[in-house]
This record gives C-alpha cells, sequence and structure tokens, in this order.
C-alpha cells in the first residue's frame, strides 16, 4: 500500500509540468463552480432580503383569519411573555409590532383611500428599508404624534412635508377614527401602488386614532436564515397557540416565491452545463496523460509488473492529482469569493434601472455561506472519481506489444 | 306651443303603448311596474321628509347602537346628524345631488367622500353609504321587470326584478324586490352581485303609522355571507312632505344642525 502512494507520488514529479497542468484543470473547475454557486446563492438570499425587506418580513404572527379578511376584528394582542419568548429564539434577530387598517385621507375637497400602518419607528427601521425610502423630510420617533405619507398620495392631495393631513375612518369596532396629523415625511416606494395608498405611524398614535389600545394587526419577524424558515415558523405555531398563526413571507407573496424557485431551476441547468465542461476538461487532460504514458506503462507490464498493480498506482496518482486541484482551487476561491462578497458586480442598462426601481440595489452579490465550497469540492472531486476510471480501463485492456510500439 | 304639443302626443303615444302592451299580459290587472316601485318609493320617502332613526349593528360577540336624525328633500338632498352614542354626537353626513360630505367635530374637519366609497360601509354597519344616502335611486337607475306575485310576511306582493341600466352608477348585477300590491310596501330586497351571487338581503317589519302614514318601520340587513351579522334600522319618528329649503342642505347647516 505504502509503496503505490510512493511510486505514485514519484510518478507525480517525474513530470511536473504534466501534473500541474491536469491539477490546473481541476483546480480552475472548482474555483468556477465555486464562483458561480456563489453567485447564484448570492442572488436569490439578497432577492429574498430584498422581498422581505420591502414590507412583509420574513414572516408573520396574525389572528388565523387576518389575511383572509383583513379587518381590526381579527386582531391580536400577544402577551409580553409571548413576545419575550419569541425574541429570545436565538434565530430571530427582530420582532416589531403593527397594527394596519384602512383609513380615508383627506385635504380640502380631495379624500383619497389610505392604508394606515401603525409601527414601532425605532424598531420597524431594522426591519424594512423604510429610512432609505424617505424622499423629504424626516422619520418617526417614538410615540410621534405625525405620519409619513407616500409622496403620490400626498401629491394627490396637494400636501407636502409640515402639513396637515386628515384621517378619518371606522375604528376598532366601528368607533369613528378621525385625526389630524401633521405631516413629518414622504415616502417614496419604488411601487407607485404604494406611493398612492401608505401612511405610516406611530404604533401609539395609531392605536389611539382607532380605539383599538393594545392591539396589533401582526408582529413582523425577521430571521437569520431562510432556510429555517418552516422550521422557526412551526416552532413560533406551536408556542403562540391555536389563536395565532404564522404567515411565511412564501405564503404572502406566493408570487415572488414561484419566480424565485424557477430562477433556481434554471440556475441547476447552467451549473449541470458549468459541470459538463469541467469533466470533460479534466477527462481531457487524463486522456493526454495515459497517450503521453503508453510506452512508460508497456514496459512496465512487460517486466512484469501486475495490471491491477499498474491501476492502483495510476488511481492514486488520479487521487493525487484531484486533491492537489480541489484544495488549491477551494482555497483560491475563498479569496475571490470574499473579495465580491465585499465589492458586488455594479450591473448596469435596463436590468439595473428596473431593479433600482424596485428599490434593489443593482449589484451581483455574492454569497460566503459555506456550503458553496464544501459541495462543489465535493461535487468535482466526485468529478475526478468518475474520470479515474478512463486510466483503469485503459490499463486492463491494453495490449504489451501495441503500448511497446507506441 | 309646438314643443308642447309633441309632448303631449308623446305622453299620448307612451300611454297607447302601454295600454297596448301591457294588456294581453296581465289582461285583468292594468299593471305598471314603474309605477309600483314609483309608489313604494315615494312611501319611504315622500316629497320631503324628517325623521329619527335607530340603527342597530349586531355582530356575533357585541351590538352597537346609533341614533340619528335624518332630513330629505326629493332624491337629491339628504341630511344624517348623529345624536348616540355620545362619542359620535355632532358628525353629520350630507349628500347633495352627486357630493357626499362627512362632517367631524371632534377634529374641526369636513371630509368630501369619494364615489369610490359609495359601496363601503356607513358607520360600520351593513348598509353600505349608498344603501343610506340613496344615491342610486331604484326609480331612476334601473330597468324593471314583473316577475311573478307572491305571498310574503302575510301580504300578496309583487315580485319585480330590477336590472342597472347601462349608463347607471350601480354595482348590483340585479336586485329582486318584493312590493305589497295593496299598500307598496317594500318588505323584501335581495341584491345579487355582476355573477349572479346573492350578497344581501333586506327585510321590511313592523308594519306601523308614522305622520298618518302605514309602512314597514324596520329594515333588516343581511349580508349573507357573515353569520351572526346584520343591522337594524329601525324609524322611529317620521314626519313626510314637510317645508324645507334645499339651502338647509349644506355644509354651514351640518355644522350647526343640533
Amino acid at each position: 500500500m505504502k509503496m503505490y502512494v510512493k511510486f505514485a507520488w514519484r510518478n507525480l514529479w517525474r513530470n511536473k509540468r504534466r501534473t500541474i497542468i491536469t491539477a490546473a484543470s481541476i483546480f480552475f473547475g472548482v474555483i468556477f463552480s465555486a464562483v458561480m454557486s456563489s453567485m447564484q446563492e448570492g442572488t436569490y438570499s439578497s432577492n429574498i432580503e430584498n422581498i422581505v425587506r420591502f414590507y412583509t418580513g420574513y414572516a408573520q404572527l396574525q389572528h388565523p383569519d387576518y389575511w383572509d379578511e383583513k379587518t381590526m376584528e381579527h386582531h391580536i394582542a400577544p402577551s409580553d411573555s409571548l413576545v419575550e419568548e419569541i425574541k429570545s429564539d436565538p434565530r430571530i434577530t427582530h420582532v416589531t409590532p403593527r397594527l394596519e387598517s384602512f383609513a380615508l385621507a383627506s385635504h380640502g375637497d380631495a379624500t383619497k383611500v389610505a392604508n394606515v400602518v401603525g409601527m414601532a419607528p425605532e424598531q420597524e427601521k431594522d426591519v424594512t428599508n423604510i429610512l432609505s425610502n424617505i424622499s423629504k423630510g424626516s422619520y418617526l420617533e417614538k410615540g410621534d404624534k405625525g405620519v409619513l405619507v407616500g409622496k403620490l398620495l400626498a401629491k394627490n392631495l396637494g400636501l407636502g412635508v409640515g402639513d396637515t393631513i386628515t384621517l378619518t375612518g371606522q375604528g376598532y369596532r366601528y368607533a369613528t377614527a378621525a385625526g389630524l396629523f401633521p405631516i413629518r415625511g414622504l415616502i417614496d416606494f419604488p411601487s407607485p401602488e404604494l406611493n398612492k395608498t401608505f401612511i405610516y405611524m406611530s404604533l401609539q398614535e395609531c392605536q389611539r386614532f382607532y380605539t383599538a389600545p393594545g392591539l396589533l394587526t401582526s408582529l413582523v419577524l425577521m430571521i437569520k436564515d431562510n432556510d429555517k424558515l418552516e422550521a422557526i415558523s412551526r416552532d413560533i405555531n406551536q408556542k403562540a397557540g391555536e389563536a395565532y398563526t404564522v404567515m411565511t413571507w412564501k405564503d404572502m407573496q406566493p408570487a415572488l416565491d414561484q419566480q424565485i424557485q424557477s430562477d433556481r431551476a434554471s440556475g441547476v441547468i447552467f451549473k449541470a452545463i458549468l459541470y459538463m465542461i469541467i469533466f470533460f476538461g479534466i477527462l481531457g487532460t487524463i486522456m493526454m496523460m495515459i497517450a503521453e504514458r503508453r510506452r512508460e506503462l508497456g514496459v512496465m507490464m512487460a517486466v512484469g509488473m501486475k495490471r491491477f498493480r499498474l491501476a492502483a498506482v495510476i488511481l492514486a496518482e488520479t487521487l493525487f492529482i484531484g486533491l492537489l486541484g480541489v484544495v488549491a482551487g477551494l482555497v483560491s476561491s475563498i479569496p475571490i469569493n470574499l473579495y465580491f462578497y465585499h465589492n458586488p458586480i455594479p450591473l448596469k442598462g435596463e436590468a439595473a434601472e428596473a431593479m433600482a426601481q424596485y428599490g434593489w440595489e443593482p449589484y451581483m452579490f455574492f454569497s460566503m455561506v459555506p456550503e458553496v465550497f464544501w459541495k462543489q469540492a465535493i461535487t468535482v472531486f466526485i468529478l475526478v472519481l468518475v474520470v479515474s476510471i478512463y486510466p483503469m480501463v485503459t490499463i486492463f485492456r491494453m495490449k504489451e506489444i501495441d503500448a511497446l510500439r507506441a | 306651443m309646438k314643443k308642447v304639443s309633441y309632448s303631449l302626443m308623446a305622453i299620448a303615444l307612451s300611454t297607447l303603448c302601454m295600454i297596448g302592451i301591457s294588456h294581453p299580459i296581465q289582461a285583468q290587472e292594468n299593471i305598471d311596474v314603474n309605477e309600483i316601485v314609483d309608489k313604494a318609493d315615494q312611501k319611504m320617502r315622500g316629497k320631503s321628509s324628517k325623521g329619527t332613526m335607530r340603527m342597530t349593528i349586531v355582530r356575533p360577540n357585541w351590538t352597537r347602537t346609533i341614533e340619528m336624525k335624518n332630513w330629505s328633500k326629493g332624491d337629491e338632498y339628504f341630511m344624517v346628524y348623529i345624536t348616540a352614542p355620545a362619542k359620535e354626537k355632532g358628525q353629520a353626513f350630507l349628500k347633495r345631488k352627486n357630493e357626499m360630505w362627512h362632517w367631524l367635530p371632534s377634529i374641526d374637519r369636513m371630509v368630501k367622500l369619494p364615489p369610490s366609497m359609495m359601496m363601503q360601509s356607513w358607520m360600520g354597519s351593513d348598509f353600505t353609504n349608498d344603501d343610506l344616502m340613496k344615491e342610486s335611486s331604484i326609480v331612476k337607475d334601473y330597468n324593471k321587470e314583473l316577475i311573478g306575485e307572491e305571498k310574503i310576511e302575510g301580504f300578496d306582493a309583487y315580485k319585480i326584478k330590477l336590472t342597472p341600466k347601462p349608463e347607471a352608477a350601480v354595482v348590483w348585477g340585479k336586485i329582486i324586490i318584493w312590493i305589497t300590491k295593496a299598500n307598496y310596501y317594500q318588505m323584501k330586497a335581495d341584491y345579487y352581485d355582476e355573477f349572479g351571487t346573492l350578497v344581501q338581503t333586506m327585510k321590511g317589519s313592523e308594519i306601523e303609522t308614522l305622520d298618518n302614514r302605514k309602512l314597514p318601520t324596520k329594515m333588516t340587513m343581511i349580508p349573507s355571507d357573515k353569520e351572526g351579522h346584520k343591522t337594524i334600522l329601525k324609524f322611529v319618528e317620521m314626519d313626510f312632505n314637510i317645508p324645507i329649503e334645499t339651502s338647509f342642505f349644506s355644509q354651514q347647516k351640518m355644522k350647526r344642525i343640533h
């Protein structure tokens, strides 16, 4: 056993250039696939992050009937201990309350239907991108008596920062809700639909406005890892009991989830093509190596070396080259991905503009999750193993006389 | 002169047509569906009116009662003033032709209700703004068709199908209304959406005399898809055909009525 390894090692360095060229084909295979999957994973998770940061969060704790019929009758009033319990889950990064309902926003003769969101300003800004969406004026403070108004809604009503907006509507149990609110800031959402309807208010003011003290319509949850979403929502559902239901961003925005799924499917095809190219690259260099060493192998057999021993030496060589290439590839792909992780590739042209309109950063993001690396290393190593079948087969089918003449 | 004679001719012609058409179908009685609906509408409204109403909103776990005064003139002017509960007192709604206004004394503001709010619930009840303020009119906005005669709550009634005229701003696909033969009481109305699904039913009951006029004084609106939900509108007092100026239905007035 030790002898095979020794032979293989010596063989490798007998012709350094050949070894390095073969290892290089594997090395580049690992680098390409690692960079590509880092880019794919980075793009997906940044898409998901963008989607959930837009408004919904990763998940929301709601009344079981709220999603189908969004009225304040289907409110929740989670106890402090429940909120604390949810917050203490290490997989959850942020928890923020909201109270949402409709109201009429008016000024003079103009009246528009508005979606009023009561939220905790100091927590909301860590959950959604609301801070970066403020186009004029300032953000709300805790318990603020003012409001943030969608840019188009303000324009349609002829209002600006510092003006007073009149809100009327039906509060909890149909108490009349009416209030005058100074406009602190204007929000410019990427979606015109939201710009025309959204009004943000501090939670305290909103609960007062709707005569709904202590009531919420949802508790928004942010988590660390989207892969754990289902498990977390199951756990929270269990903790919270039957009076609640957990809606994930996939439940709330099924169209976006499907879009990501289909994108992922096309990513799989792209990767399959990449692996195929890598496979034939490695196969090519190994074939060349065997062709070059045909005479040498013939001589070994002619002087009486058993074919299986020879095959074992060649296999050990291939594995050495494979390991060398994979390890070198892994080590080099880390700094490359790390660089792009910190310096994402900016996008240009129409695609970039479209993304910017959605409030997404027009960059190609990279991921540093470990599986990007080890999955690629293992896949490429398996490819090497498959390729190593070729020299084995060649050795067992080789005729000494032909080989000696080669 | 010429104009007058034309219109006279038109009336004469249409009367002839009416007789000509309705006669073969309804051989014994000479039934004019338009007239039935018109009379039923007049019964509830008069040329003008003034009254007190009590609305009870019933929900599975709680109820809420709103008391109000109301004034109307023709079908173009309508005003409601909320008298109870205390928290809502002083609010007023005004309909003037096709504009609707809501006065909120707590914030000292007048809010114009957009047309898109017509089908929204009035004060959280099962009546829409349109139901209460009669923005659309069963007399003007619908084609009427007599589809049968039935006994309802012990009264012989006409069953009439109302389908919206193409140009009318109406959301219902159709309304089936039951009007009693003898007294033109609106005893029941089924409201269907454009897909033919029953959305809500209104029932009239408690026939009493108000201002020498016998009419159903209790209207119950029952949405068909929400169990345990209904809204009862009771006419407590009603004076019909009172002298009232159109200038009464003004924004200035709605701020000052008590």
